[in-house]
């Protein structure tokens, strides 16, 4: 079973980052996307260390060190929470490769534990980029002892496991609940992006009831102990982590033991069932009793731009994943309509930057708009079908207007909704309030043709998985990485040169991206689609 | 019809997968492409209908470059791929309507041709499911009937049969012969030889990415089978 097991689990890995085909490609273009990619992903980590680092330090900087480490973890565990549910489903019970697999002599939990090792592997990299920053910044400042060292890397084994089995049961229920209902896919958009929202709250109030307790920091110190068990309350086994690091041998088998118990009992169970859950979550039902009539012709760029919203809507990852951002938008504008922008910054610990957040106000709203475009991976999306495109008499730059035009109808209600919660919120003066519409649309504009423009200098069109493209594709993170740049490059400069108008700042920088994405658009559009496979 | 001159394809990596191939299909012929498994044969297809760029050579649909005029030679030709790969988030009715709207066939005109096949090809019921649900041979009935949507002047096809089933079968090779009898040229690759020597009037054989001969069925095979034909000239 452990030989099954670890072959298995290699074939799996194989897939994992494109690392295989990387390494026997004789194509020079995809060994320079690789390369690419990897500084990409350095980059990311690069700043998700300097995040973490940070946040570290100002812990103890507070003199609040001693939670440190169990503050990471519960972020940790969250994070590897809200990562894994988004594939969990797709990953676990997806019947591609399953029907191959299940016709070898191979033990089905074999099959189910080689796919929990595939998403161990990319949460347990995750925990080490979030825990051996805070950690070694803790390190540095506490000077612990050995068994810090050895606790904290059990901990940070063993962290992956009950994240990983609540998101799978998360995922199974929604994948379970939207498999019996008519439009299959959209159920499980709501029902996952519902959930994501219940996340998203329940850590704003977790942030919110912690900064609460947080009056001056002359009373900080005395407040640790009260801290310690706010966190303790959210999540047991950071309270766990930290009475084992105090030397409590009961809460570090509880640490190590409970997760694994529960992942062992739930793989057990699942595993059981694992072919009538696979084959009845991917069951699809036909009517077989269509009768031909009333057929209607539409234009080109219509039948188009509805194949793209079909295309779009048929994927709850995709929708989730690119309309997290204009969720987020939504419920940002929203809170600031409702708590006013003085109090939102007083709750979300920013009191600091209020004089600087009113100046910056439309780029706050931009950027959770223009994060995720949704255009980013619409080449790659199109996978073993894109040939299809390739032969049919359409121009190239009809296919792209279509998909940007796709993309701009998605995001623009959520654009206009959050622009007008907004206005209501900060209540600017007319000159100001053009702005608030105009800033945000511009960078709405920009990143939709940057997605474009990235999927088509790395298309991915051989998957096996949604998630390869939609969550791991070098297009959807080289683009995320322009969009937050276009957003934090004028603000930054913004509160740094102060300018006497900021009207006519805001004008000069909407010009500035106009021109390049109008410049990136009028070279997108020259790509033929004969070499985009290539 | 269709007129390959001289055509070279090397993939990235240096393996020439189409060496200097020249070939002609003319309207009304139905020409088989016949070779071993990585012979080249799809690598031509793939050449023709756009999916590829090649290196060498020159291809003519309806007198017109597919390098020069692409559009206009998609236009007027209809492909069929080995495995079709179909939008599966779409219905069967509505992938046909898209493919339809795409090649600005009329709405009258698009219902009268699809209920011909569809009922030809026993695919009507199922139109309204969606095509993640169909089987490959429905898939491929599915791949056939939008190929044939704008009535093509070139029809290309690689490997139609697999998958189909019998009655399937015998619809797509009458309906082959109707066609080529209106005027439509036809160029299909296949492994089954039989069905090769019975249904066409042009074979070409393709060795190692180069064309080894190609002519009138009848003169190639000379009162042998096409299979030890096949068998000889591959050998040589």
């Amino acid at each position: 079973m452990i030989k099954q097991v670890l072959t298995l689990s290699k074939v799996q890995l194989k897939s994992l980052f494109g690392i295989n085909e990387v390494l026997h490609t004789k194509d020079k273009k995809k060994k320079q996307t690789f390369t690419l990619l990897s500084v990409a992903y350095v980059l990311v980590v690069l700043m998700a260390v300097g995040y973490v680092g940070g946040l570290a330090y100002g812990y103890h900087y507070l003199g609040l060190g001693d939670i440190v480490p169990m503050y990471l973890y519960t972020i940790l565990s969250l994070l590897m929470l809200v990562l894994s549910f988004f594939k969990a489903g797709s990953v676990l019970f997806s019947m591609k490769s399953y029907d191959i697999m299940v016709s070898l002599p191979v033990n089905k939990s074999a099959i189910l534990i080689s796919r929990f090792v595939t998403m161990y592997v990319t949460n347990l990299l995750f925990a080490l980029i979030v825990m051996i920053p805070g950690l070694a910044v803790h390190i540095w400042f506490a000077k612990p002892g050995i068994f810090f060292y050895l606790i904290s890397l059990f901990a940070v084994l063993f962290a992956p496991l009950l994240p990983l089995t609540i998101s799978s049961i998360l995922g199974a229920l929604i994948k379970g609940i939207s498999s019996r209902m008519k439009k299959k896919a959209l159920a499980e958009t709501f029902l996952t992006v519902g959930l994501v929202i219940v996340i998203l709250a329940g850590s704003f109030s977790m942030s919110g009831s912690l900064s609460a307790e947080t009056p001056d920091l002359e009373a900080i110190k005395a407040m640790i102990g009260t801290l310690t068990a706010a966190l303790g309350n959210i999540f047991p086994p950071a309270l766990w982590y930290h009475n084992a690091l105090q030397g409590n041998a009961l809460h570090f088998v509880l640490l190590l033991g409970v997760p694994a118990l529960i992942f062992a009992v739930f793989v057990w169970l699942l595993s059981k069932k694992f072919t009538e859950i696979c084959t009845g979550l991917n069951a699809t039902y036909a009517k077989h009793n269509y009768k031909l009539e009333n057929l209607k012709a539409e234009h080109i760029l219509l039948a188009l731009f509805k194949k793209e919203l079909k295309l779009y809507f048929s994927s709850s990852l995709y929708v989730t994943n690119s309309g997290i951002g204009y969720i987020l938008s939504v419920l940002l504008a929203g809170a600031i309509a409702v708590l006013g922008v003085d109090s939102l910054a007083e709750f979300m610990e920013m009191p600091m930057f209020l004089p600087l957040i009113h100046k910056v106000l439309p780029f706050v709203l931009a950027m959770p708009l223009c994060m995720m475009s949704a255009s980013a991976c619409t080449i790659s999306m199109e996978g073993k079908t894109f040939w299809q495109l390739q032969v049919l008499p359409v121009k190239a730059k009809d296919i792209y207007n279509a998909k940007l035009l796709w993309n701009l109808a998605v995001a623009a209600p959520f654009y206009l909704v959050s622009v007008l919660l907004m206005l209501i919120g900060a209540k600017p003066v007319l000159a100001d309030a053009l702005h608030y519409f105009l800033l945000p649309l511009v960078l709405l504009l920009f990143s939709i043709v940057l997605g474009l423009a990235c999927n088509l200098w790395f298309p991915k069109l051989n998957w096996d998985n949604e998630t390869q493209v939609v969550k791991q594709g070098a297009a959807v993170l080289v683009s995320m990485l322009g969009g937050v740049i276009a957003v934090i490059v004028p603000a930054v400069l913004a509160i740094a040169l102060q300018p006497a108008s900021y009207a006519v700042y805001y004008f000069v920088v909407e010009a500035i991206l106009l021109i390049i994405t109008g410049a990136l658009y009028c070279s997108l559009t020259k790509k033929e689609l004969i070499s985009v496979s290539r | 019809m269709l007129e390959i001159k001289n055509l070279t394809k090397i993939y990235k990596g240096g393996k020439e997968a189409v060496s200097n191939l020249s070939l002609t299909v003319n309207a009304g012929d139905i020409c088989a492409f016949i070779g071993h498994n990585g012979a080249g044969k799809t690598s031509t297809i793939k050449c023709v209908v756009g999916i590829h760029d090649f290196d060498k050579g020159e291809i003519f649909v309806d007198g017109m470059s597919v390098k020069e005029k692409p559009l206009e030679c998609k236009q007027v030709m209809a492909y069929i791929p080995d495995n079709p790969d179909l939008y599966e988030y779409l219905t069967g009715i509505q992938y046909l309507n898209f493919i339809a709207d795409i090649y600005g066939v009329s709405a009258a005109e698009r219902e009268q041709r699809i209920k011909e096949e569809a009922t030809a090809f026993e695919l009507e019921a199922a139109l309204g499911d969606l095509i993640s649900s169909y089987s490959h041979g429905m898939k491929q009935k599915l791949a056939i009937i939008s190929a044939l949507i704008h009535k093509p002047k070139l029809l290309i096809l690689d490997e139609p049969f697999v998958g189909l089933d019998p009655m399937a079968t015998l619809h797509l090779k009458n309906r082959m012969h109707t066609l080529c009898e209106e005027g439509t040229a036809i160029f299909f690759s296949t492994h089954v030889l039989d069905v090769a020597e019975k249904l066409c009037n042009k074979v070409a054989i393709i060795r190692g990415g180069k064309l080894i001969t190609a002519s009138d069925t009848k003169d190639l095979t000379d009162g042998k089978s096409l299979e030890s034909v096949f068998m000889e000239v591959i050998k040589e």
